[in-house]
């Protein structure tokens, strides 16, 4: 179990490329998630994991 | 890469629909494709690989964008000792970032979903943001206050807590 953030943007304050911006932005796996994996990040080997012994 | 909310909302739909035929279909694909990366799209097995990069490179050959393709790994064998979460490299940013597909259920709020997450070290938690908060039907009103706010763009931005929540990825 996990507590997890909620953000909530007032768009009222953004222009509407940051309101863009902000609505095809995904949420965020932090580090109190991944301190407990080995990060595993290769662009040029098409290549993610989050590894966990 | 401009992605309409409603184009993201069907995207969310159509991964659901493949999760769930993955899960149905689980032991016939298993003994059929067993040690290699199959990709789904709409419910059908469109391309497989045991080489991830490759069956990158099949899913584009078949015109298919690989945003619209699920990928799962097949294995009669469960990984026992190591755990691997499979994520990807979102190219809708530039440069390209690492990403990961995960369920994230909240019990006491009945909210449950399927989204992605980008791997963001510079985070020091978990966060959902406003196009997810949409997608999953998070109610600010059911949640508690942050006792801070944080930074985003534009400057602070409101922050609530979602208790308790699993964040389930396949291994």
């Amino acid at each position: 179990m996990l507590d997890v953030l909620v953000l909530k943007y007032d768009f009222s304050r953004l222009s509407s490329e940051e309101i863009r911006r902000m609505l095809t932005t995904p949420s965020l796996l932090g580090r109190d998630v991944m301190r407990k994996f080995k990060l595993i990040y290769s662009e040029a080997k098409e290549y993610v994991a989050l590894e966990r012994n | 890469m401009v992605i309409a909310l409603s184009e993201v909302s069907a995207l969310f739909e159509e991964h659901e629909r493949n999760s769930r035929w993955f899960e149905e279909n689980y032991e016939r694909l298993v003994e059929k494709y067993d040690g290699m990366f199959i990709a789904i799209y709409k419910q059908e097995i469109v391309a497989f690989d045991e080489d991830p990069g490759k069956l990158r490179e099949k899913i584009l050959a078949k015109g298919l964008s690989p945003m619209t393709v699920m990928i799962e790994y097949a294995s009669k064998k469960p990984l026992e000792f190591i755990m691997i979460i499979r994520g990807f490299i979102d190219r809708s940013f530039s440069p390209p970032a690492p990403a990961v597909k995960a369920f994230i259920s909240i019990e006491k709020l009945k909210v449950k979903g399927y989204i992605k997450f980008l791997l963001d070290t510079g985070a020091s938690a978990t966060a959902i943001l406003d196009r997810d908060r949409e997608l999953l039907g998070l109610r600010i009103d059911e949640l508690e206050k942050a006792p801070t706010r944080i930074g985003g763009v534009g400057g602070l931005v409101d922050t609530y807590i979602a208790r308790d929540a699993e964040i389930i990825s396949k291994t």
